[in-house]
C-alpha cells in the first residue's frame, strides 16, 4: 500500500538560500509523526510543499501517491489540512461553516463537528470571528475530523492554545487514528505535546541534518550525560559521537546515541576527564534541545 | 459544491450587494430630482436647448456610480480570502481551483451585473420620463460604456486583491486605471457607438487575467 507521504531527494532554495538538499523521508500510514525542528531550519517551507502551497525547486513530494502540489480534487478530499493560527472563515457562523464544508465532502461527519461544537457551550449562530483562540481552534478541528481524511497535515496546531485546549486536541487526534487507517503529519512548538502523541519523529536541522526514527527507539537511545568540570580540565567537543556539549557552572552535559561505557572511553581518548559521570533521565524537550541545540 | 461555493461568496458579499443596491437606488431617485429641477424652474425649452443643443451630460452624474459599486463588491469578496492567506483554504477543497475561482468571479459579476440592469432600466425611465425615445437611446449609448466599467473595475480589483506583491498590484492598477480611464475620455454624446463591441472584447481578457495571480499565489508567490 502506498505510504501517505515520501519525499525523495527534495531541493528547495529562495534564490541562493538554500532550505534542503537532498531531503528524504517517507510517513507510514496509521501512524502520528511529529515534525520538530528549531526556527528557521525551514518546517514551514516543508509544510508549504507537503500542502501544496510551494512547489519545490526539485525532487518529489508525494502525498497519498500523488504530487503534492497537483493533487487531484479526489485527493484533496481525503487530506484534510489545518493552517498555521486555525485559519477559518472568520465572517461565519458555526452553522454557516458546518453548511459550507458539507457541501464539498461525501462522507462529512456533522454529528461529529457538533459533538465537538457543544462541548463549547456556545450558540450555533455564534460568529467565528467572536470566539477565542482556543474555540476557534475547536471549530477547525470539528471541520477537519468531520471531513473524515486519511490524511492530516497540522502546521502548529498549539498556537495559541492554553493547555486545556490542547488536551483536547491531542485526545481526538488520538482516537482518531485508533482504527489504524489514519495517518497525521503534526508540527508544533510545545515539544512536551508531542511526546504524548506522535509515534514516530522527524528531526530536522539548519545545517539539513535529518533524524527519522520512532519516539521510543530514540527516547531509548538519545542519552545525555553529565560530569564535573575542574578548573583547567579540558573540555569535550562536538563530533560524530557527541552530538551537543552543554556547559552549565562547574557541570557539562553531553548528548549522544551510545552507551555510558562508550562515551566515557570517548572523551577519555580525547583527554577529557569524567568526574562523578552519571546518565541523566530526559523528557522529549530536553532530548530535544540536547539534539538540535539551544539556539 | 456550486450551492456551497454560491452560499460562501453571498455570506461575504450580501450586506454590501444590498448597501450597493439601496444606494443606487436613492442615486436614480436624486438623478430623478436634479434632471426634473430646470424643468420646475425654468421653461422646457431651455433644458431642451441645454440637452440638445448645447450638448450639455446632464446625466453625468452617474458616470462613477457602477464602477464605484464594481470596486466595492470586488473588495467585499476577495478581502477576506487575502487576509491571512485565507485563499488557502478554498484551494485546498476538493474542486478544481480555477473553476472554483472562476465560480467565485461568477458570483460577484453576476451582483455587478444585476444592479447594473436595474441602473440601466432606472436610467431610461428617468430620462423618458423628461425626454422622448431618441433622446433617451442616445443617452444610453453615451452612459453603457460607463456601466460597463463597473464589470471591467470588478474583476481589475480582483486582480489586484488577489495579487501577493505589492510591485505587480502597482503595477496592474496603472494599466486598469488606463485601460477603464478610456471609459470616460469623450464627454460627446454616444461617442462610443462604434467602438463600445470591440472594448468589450477586449474587456473579455480581463477574465483569464485573474488567474495569473491565483496561478502565482499556488507557486507560493509572497
Amino acid at each position: 500500500m502506498q505510504n501517505p507521504i515520501e519525499v525523495k531527494n527534495l531541493y528547495h532554495s529562495y534564490g541562493k538560500h538554500v532550505i534542503y538538499e537532498d531531503l528524504n523521508f517517507t510517513v507510514e500510514r496509521g501512524k502520528i509523526f511529529g515534525l520538530l525542528g528549531k526556527n528557521g531550519v525551514g518546517k514551514t517551507t516543508l509544510i508549504n510543499i507537503l500542502m501544496g502551497f510551494l512547489r519545490p525547486t526539485s525532487g518529489r513530494c508525494l502525498v497519498l501517491g500523488e504530487d503534492s502540489h497537483n493533487l487531484s480534487p479526489e485527493t484533496r478530499g481525503k487530506v484534510g489540512l489545518l493552517h498555521e493560527g486555525h485559519l477559518a472563515y472568520e465572517f461565519m457562523t458555526i452553522a454557516q461553516a458546518e453548511r459550507y464544508y458539507s457541501g464539498y465532502y461525501h462522507g462529512w461527519n456533522r454529528k461529529l463537528y457538533y459533538e465537538l461544537i457543544d462541548m463549547m457551550g456556545l450558540s450555533h449562530d455564534h460568529k467565528i470571528s467572536k470566539m477565542s483562540c482556543g474555540q476557534r481552534s475547536q471549530v477547525v478541528l470539528g471541520l477537519i475530523l468531520a471531513q473524515n481524511p486519511e490524511l492530516m497535515i497540522l502546521d502548529d496546531y498549539s498556537m495559541g492554545l492554553d493547555a486545556g485546549y490542547r488536551r483536547l486536541f491531542l485526545d481526538y487526534l488520538t482516537e482518531y487514528v485508533a482504527n489504524g487507517e489514519k495517518t497525521v503529519f503534526v508540527t508544533s512548538h510545545i515539544v512536551q505535546d508531542m511526546e504524548k502523541l506522535v509515534d514516530d519523529i522527524i528531526f530536522i536541522r539548519k545545517d539539513g541534518y535529518l533524524l527519522q526514527t520512532s519516539l521510543i527507539e530514540f527516547m531509548d537511545n538519545f542519552k545525555q550525560y553529565r560530569f564535573k568540570n575542574s578548573k583547567g580540565m579540558k573540555l569535550p567537543e562536538q563530533d560524530d559521537i557527541i552530538k551537543n556539549v552543554e556547559i552549565i557552572g562547574n557541570k557539562v552535559s553531553v548528548y549522544a546515541f551510545e552507551s555510558k561505557e562508550l562515551i566515557i572511553e570517548h572523551l577519555m581518548k580525547k583527554g577529557v576527564e569524567t568526574v562523578d559521570f552519571q546518565e541523566v533521565p530526559m523528557t522529549l524537550e530536553d532530548a530535544f534541545i540536547g539534539l538540535m541545540g539551544k539556539y | 459544491m456550486s450551492n456551497s461555493t454560491f452560499y460562501k461568496e453571498w455570506l461575504k458579499i450580501r450586506y454590501y450587494v444590498l448597501g450597493a443596491f439601496v444606494f443606487n437606488i436613492l442615486f436614480f431617485v436624486y438623478l430623478f430630482l436634479d434632471i426634473r429641477e430646470p424643468f420646475v424652474n425654468d421653461p422646457a425649452i431651455m433644458a431642451w436647448y441645454s440637452a440638445i443643443h448645447i450638448h450639455t451630460l446632464f446625466y453625468a452624474k452617474v458616470k462613477y456610480l457602477l464602477l464605484a459599486t464594481g470596486i466595492l463588491i470586488s473588495v467585499a469578496q476577495f478581502i477576506p480570502e487575502i487576509i491571512k492567506n485565507r485563499l488557502r483554504l478554498s484551494i485546498h477543497l476538493p474542486a478544481r481551483p480555477n473553476l472554483l475561482i472562476l465560480s467565485y468571479i461568477c458570483v460577484g459579476l453576476s451582483a455587478v451585473i444585476a444592479i447594473g440592469v436595474v441602473d440601466i432600466i432606472l436610467f431610461y425611465a428617468i430620462i423618458t420620463k423628461f425626454f422622448p425615445h431618441e433622446v433617451s437611446c442616445s443617452a444610453l449609448l453615451t452612459a453603457l460604456p460607463w456601466f460597463f466599467s463597473g464589470l471591467i473595475a470588478y474583476l481589475a480589483t480582483t486582480q489586484v486583491v488577489i495579487e501577493t506583491s505589492w510591485k505587480r498590484r502597482i503595477f496592474y492598477s496603472i494599466i486598469f486605471c488606463g485601460f477603464i480611464g478610456l471609459f470616460f475620455m469623450s464627454n460627446e454624446y454616444s461617442s462610443y457607438i462604434h467602438v463600445t463591441g470591440r472594448l468589450f472584447l477586449v474587456s473579455l481578457l480581463f477574465i483569464p487575467a485573474v488567474f495569473l495571480p491565483v496561478y502565482r499565489f499556488r507557486n507560493g508567490a509572497e
